[in-house]
């Protein structure tokens, strides 16, 4: 409750009084437009901001969706005669609409070549505003009615109008943040692999903060464009967009007060340092420099951890002895009758290599399967195949009843498939309790509205889903870590987290690739019962796994690969006993007497 | 040969070490075993230089190198083969391999003849030797790690948990691998979570409990009450 108030007050109340009383402090015309000006450069940088800090994409083609805002409400309000309120939504919708197709044909790249991408698009904006005289007046201008028709606003009712925008974007950004968009974009942006394993279709969320920041882009375009009774093309060039990028960067990437922050001091600098004005690229340079090398987190993000550092409590050391307890018995509401997995004929072949080649196998719904075999051998080509990272060359996957075959992993996931990785793959930025969250991604209703204006819905949505996280957290044994960063886990924890965050996503099927590497044996004891009380809880499991005595306890069914071929299957007894096996894999009766420490003075001979 | 000496290091905002001492002789392998989150990662990484201490100082050879960069203790011999492998994946196993001769370059002939002992003591490496160690699979990428630190004859070699991700044959290959090397001079400091496997091969062995050496011994006696160790380990 207090902290409510503390937001409505420090959020809400506070900023709209500042915006509501800058023009007493500064009544006059100069400063109102320098105002006005921060104001829709605000909203360009935070559209800005959620496309880099959350979705982590870059844009240096802003000027393209400012522009196309601009000359859409503009060139509608003259030439259509449309009321400028009208204009400036239709503005809106064009750059969002040339956001979308921006942001399809950007999908197929990323980094340098989609930088690479939006530069270009900006200049053909840019271009076609300077160029295409007969529409836009190109340098020679363009008359632009006012909003508010025949009493037009004046300067300090239209600097309130911005403002006001400019702190609904922030608020709307920052529920947004804290919903399940900003968690799932922050999701993507960590692990790709993981998050389209948990059913999130990547390209769709990515798209969808391309069109959201190019939405922002030509709201801020709009804006600009009705500020002044007149505009000409020669605000639109390369340097918006590279100038709202630094914003980003200077203010705090990721950051809600960062744009805010960013957009003053890059309207701010040129403008009271007008006499410099050949030099303020050079000051820009020094800033940004000064920035990335002294605070990499920004202004905001490095005044965050000043009033952290001050006030903040030294961390408790995480000494969290997790308790050897029994283990608990799967929660019910992820207790299933799971779903049988067919493999017929599956091969994956890398440019002549063949990893997998030809391997027939069926897990049983409700079974434990073991796959195990020699390093190289194609367990972990294998679990790619089917969760659909790889698309097997040849060969048949069925779920149930249903052809698989080919599905991408986010399909699949939606289908109740999910994994575990080798080398751990857990959204490193999240919480624990925010990673499990996303992991019910393919459960969460709740739309854009809901998240940009936490209605209730989307509250009692989260909460549900928190509590159902939080009962798994307590059945894994670690929600004493909830609220803990997942990167400052150790191994072992994350390890417990990512099978959670699998949980979470309420699998029929979960495949678990080493699920023991890393852990110590009595480490090893616990994992092999949490597995155990998940197989009892009916979820069909796949376990590659080398660690003998956990496969041979855990297992109904084994199978044994080498060479991408299948050696060997059947109980544990068959399988361990299998000359074959023995030979290529479990080194004879060494390996047993290994864990007794006996054999060492031996091969150490 | 290393002296660790009242070691301290935060990790974020959480301390990971509490003041660790402890020493390796010259010639021998020590074990350091504990639970996940103990701090036995954080230990190895800052005597190799990846992690700067809080408090406390590491001696090589009875010279301080605390607080040194990472690759000015390995130019000293210190070899490490950290947490999750760390091959260079879009170079062939046998560019990792010379880039891990890095400290002996120049030296044509050495570096010949320990690639082929690597060779040998890992022919799947061989076989792969053309291929992008990031196609190979989890254990392959272990097995070239390994070798990579060995390819400078380190007199320090640092391994972190070696066995992860290998084949049972290859477990039993790997810690004779150990001990071969050892017995060629090489000084071992070996993080293992296959407790009973690393201390049946270690001279000596420390088990480290909250950042802090709850337990030190040799190597049998350590192996002689299992269930004193098992305390420490759950």
């Amino acid at each position: 409750m207090k902290k409510r108030l503390l937001f409505w007050l420090s959020g809400v109340i506070l900023p709209a009084a500042l915006i509501y009383a800058m023009p007493f402090f500064f009544p006059n015309r100069f400063f109102l437009d320098v105002l006005t000006q921060v104001g829709y450069t605000w909203i360009l940088v935070a559209g800005l901001n959620l496309l880099v800090g959350f979705s982590g994409q870059i844009s240096l083609g802003q000027v393209a969706f400012f522009g196309l805002g601009a000359y859409g409400s503009a060139l509608l309000a003259t030439r259509l005669g449309l009321p400028v309120p009208l204009a400036m939504i239709a503005g809106v919708v064009l750059a969002t609409l040339f956001g979308a197709v921006v942001g399809l044909l950007a999908l197929r790249v990323r980094g340098l070549y989609l930088a690479m991408v939006t530069i270009a698009t900006g200049s053909l904006i840019e271009i076609l505003a300077n160029r295409w005289i007969d529409l836009t007046g190109g340098p020679m201008g363009i008359n632009v009615p006012g909003l508010g028709g025949a009493n037009r606003l004046g300067p300090v009712e239209y600097y309130w109008f911005v403002g006001l925008l400019g702190l609904l974007v922030t608020l709307g950004l920052y529920n947004l943040s804290r919903s399940r968009f900003g968690r799932t974009w922050l999701a993507v942006k960590s692990s790709e692999v993981a998050a389209r394993g948990l059913g999130i279709d990547h390209l769709k969320w990515k798209v969808g903060a391309f069109v959201l920041n190019a939405a922002l882009g030509g709201l801020a375009g709009a804006l600009f464009a009705h500020q002044n009774a007149r505009f000409t093309s020669d605000t639109f060039t390369y340097d918006v967009s590279v100038r709202a990028l630094v914003a980003v960067i200077i203010g705090g990437t990721g950051t809600m007060t960062g744009p805010l922050v960013g957009a003053a001091l890059v309207v701010g600098l040129p403008t009271f340092f007008r006499e410099l004005y050949d030099w303020y690229l050079l000051l820009f340079g020094g800033i940004l420099l000064a920035t990335l090398l002294l605070l990499p987190d920004g202004i905001v993000g490095a005044l965050g951890r000043l009033i952290k550092a001050i006030t903040g409590r030294k961390a408790k050391a995480t000494a969290t002895t997790a308790q050897a307890t029994e283990q608990a018995p799967l929660p019910t509401f992820l207790c299933t009758q799971g779903s049988t997995l067919t493999i017929e004929g599956l091969a994956v072949h890398f440019q002549g290599v063949k990893a997998v080649d030809g391997i027939s196998l069926q897990i049983k719904a409700g079974e434990v399967h073991g796959l195990i075999g020699p390093n190289g051998s194609g367990k972990s080509t294998t679990i790619n195949a089917i969760t659909g990272i790889y698309r097997p060359t040849a060969g048949r996957i069925q779920l149930a009843d249903q052809d698989v075959t080919g599905l991408s992993s986010d399909k699949l996931a939606r289908l109740g498939v999910t994994r575990t990785f080798q080398n751990i793959q857990l959204f490193t930025d999240l919480t624990v309790l925010e990673n499990l969250l996303a992991g019910a991604h393919r459960h969460l209703r709740s739309g854009l509205t809901g998240a940009l204006l936490h209605l209730p819905g989307a509250l009692k949505e989260e909460a549900a889903f928190t509590a159902e996280a939080m009962t798994i957290l307590r059945f894994v044994g670690i929600d004493h870590l909830a609220h803990e960063q997942a990167k400052n886990l150790s191994y072992g924890q994350q390890r417990l987290v990512e099978i959670a965050r699998a949980l979470a996503l309420r699998p029929n099927v979960l495949l678990l690739d080493e699920p023991a590497a890393g852990l110590n044996h009595v480490e090893v004891e616990r994992m092999t019962a949490l597995i155990r009380a998940i197989a009892q809880g009916g979820i069909t499991l796949l376990v590659v796994e080398h660690h003998m005595e956990m496969v041979m306890s855990l297992c109904d069914q084994i199978t044994v690969l080498n060479f991408g071929a299948k050696i060997a299957e059947g109980v544990p007894e068959t399988v361990q006993n299998d000359p074959a096996v023995v030979e290529a894999y479990l080194g004879g009766a060494e390996m047993g007497a290994l864990l007794q420490g006996e054999v060492m003075h031996h091969a150490a001979r | 040969m290393l002296r660790v000496k009242d070691l301290q290091v935060d990790y974020g905002k959480a301390r990971a070490l509490h003041g660790v001492s402890l020493e390796v002789n010259q010639g021998e392998i020590v074990a350091l075993i504990g639970r996940n989150g103990a701090g036995k990662t954080t230990l190895l990484r800052s005597v190799t230089g990846l992690v700067q201490p809080a408090g406390g100082s590491v001696e090589l050879e009875g010279k301080s190198i605390t607080g040194w960069k990472a690759n000015r203790i390995a130019a000293l011999g210190v070899g490490h083969v950290p947490q999750g492998r760390q091959v260079f994946a879009d170079q062939t196993v046998e560019e990792n391999l010379l880039l891990g001769a890095y400290a002996i370059r120049g030296d044509k002939g050495r570096i010949r003849q320990n690639m082929e002992r690597e060779y040998a003591r890992f022919p799947r490496l061989f076989e792969r030797r053309a291929q992008q160690a990031g196609t190979l699979s989890g254990g392959e990428q272990q097995m070239l790690a390994f070798s990579r630190a060995l390819m400078s004859d380190p007199k320090l070699l640092v391994l972190d948990e070696p066995s992860m991700g290998l084949a049972p044959v290859i477990v039993i290959e790997l810690l004779g691998a150990i001990k071969e090397i050892n017995r060629a001079g090489t000084t071992i400091l070996l993080v293992e979570q296959l407790a009973t496997a690393a201390l049946s091969i270690a001279n000596r062995g420390y088990v480290l409990q909250n950042g802090l050496i709850a337990l030190a011994d040799t190597g049998q006696r350590l192996l002689a009450d299992p269930e004193l160790v098992r305390s420490y380990l759950g």
